[in-house]
């Protein structure tokens, strides 16, 4: 955790430095990329596991359920705090 | 839109890759995961530094913003609870777990690689492997990027919502390693919502070093 901390604020530090540089431009992408890469790489390690390609129908209903489940309790709950919170239309 | 299906094509490229056994022995390395996400987080970081809108950004946050990730953590874990009644026999510490994804890929895999992945290896009596876990938040990303969903949000929320919306993607981090602490071995447990590109995960960790800190602590302890 302390890692991926300093490494975000030495990210931070460094493009303050470089703001306003054409490098700092390419970073969407390159995140892009990365996290594609990293998909992938996951992806991989889940094919290669015999057992879990052999369960997958279930594991995947239930992840289907979980899924469906808590997508709809963020989106409720979001939709109550708006009201709530924010106000009808989200403008107060 | 076209981003996350990339994303997603991705993830199914290397599921076929991995089940043909088409990927070198290189590609499975359990630190290949970690550099990614170094270098991830490095690129997040430079976006941050380098974007002027950030300052306008913090200081236009206001108090009650704060309530919304609360909600939607309480919608979340309330949502998640019954899933108990699922076969299998969860737990409601395990499904609160599993519930608690909170959102995107990128960071929150690796970490739950981690914390739950090792927690897992040592529980015998571990219902489900880190694959499983993996392929869960998966779909659990899926649903929630459904495009249809997405646009409901927006349109519901306006676009004032647009800064509270980063802002809820920033402070659900905190319950995952929570929920990984307090169940067994065997157990699982999800990491913070990220947002396009892993900037909101980055982001939230300045905003709980407390919580987050604890947790982590907990996990080390469980998984001493």
């Amino acid at each position: 955790m302390f890692r991926i901390l300093i490494l975000l604020f030495a990210g931070m530090g460094l493009g303050y430095l470089l703001r306003g540089r054409r490098v700092t431009r390419h970073t969407a992408p390159g995140v892009q990329a990365t996290i594609c890469i990293l998909l992938f790489v996951f992806g991989a390690s889940i094919g290669a596991d015999p057992t879990l390609m052999e369960r997958f129908a279930s594991y995947g209903g239930r992840a289907v359920v979980i899924g469906l489940l808590t997508t709809a309790g963020s989106l409720l709950a979001g939709l109550a705090a708006q009201r709530l919170i924010f106000g009808k239309g989200g403008r107060r | 839109m076209k981003g996350n299906l990339l994303v997603f094509v991705c993830f199914l490229g290397g599921i076929a890759c991995g089940a043909t056994g088409l990927t070198p022995a290189w590609l499975h390395h359990p630190d290949l995961p970690v550099v990614l996400l170094s270098a991830l987080i490095l690129q997040v970081g430079i976006g941050l530094g380098a974007d002027d809108s950030l300052r306008t950004m913090v200081r236009s946050l206001r108090p009650r913003m704060f309530l919304l990730p609360l909600f939607t953590i309480a919608g979340t874990l309330l949502f998640a609870a019954p899933l108990t009644l699922l076969p299998g026999g969860w737990t409601l510490p395990q499904c609160l777990a599993l519930g608690s994804g909170f959102g995107y890929y990128s960071l929150s895999s690796v970490m739950i690689a981690h914390v739950g992945g090792r927690s897992l290896r040592r529980g015998a009596g571990g219902r489900t492997g880190h694959g499983g876990i993996v392929g869960q938040r998966r779909a659990r990303n899926a649903v929630a990027l459904l495009p249809a969903a997405f646009c409901a949000v927006v349109r519901e929320c306006g676009a004032d919502f647009g800064r509270g919306h980063q802002f809820d993607g920033c402070l659900p981090a905190g319950n995952c390693p929570l929920f990984v602490g307090q169940h067994p071995p065997g157990a699982v447990g999800h990491c913070p919502r990220t947002g396009v590109g892993g900037v909101r995960a980055a982001a939230h960790h300045p905003l709980l070093p407390s919580v987050t800190g604890n947790a982590e602590r907990r996990c080390g302890i469980l998984l001493s």
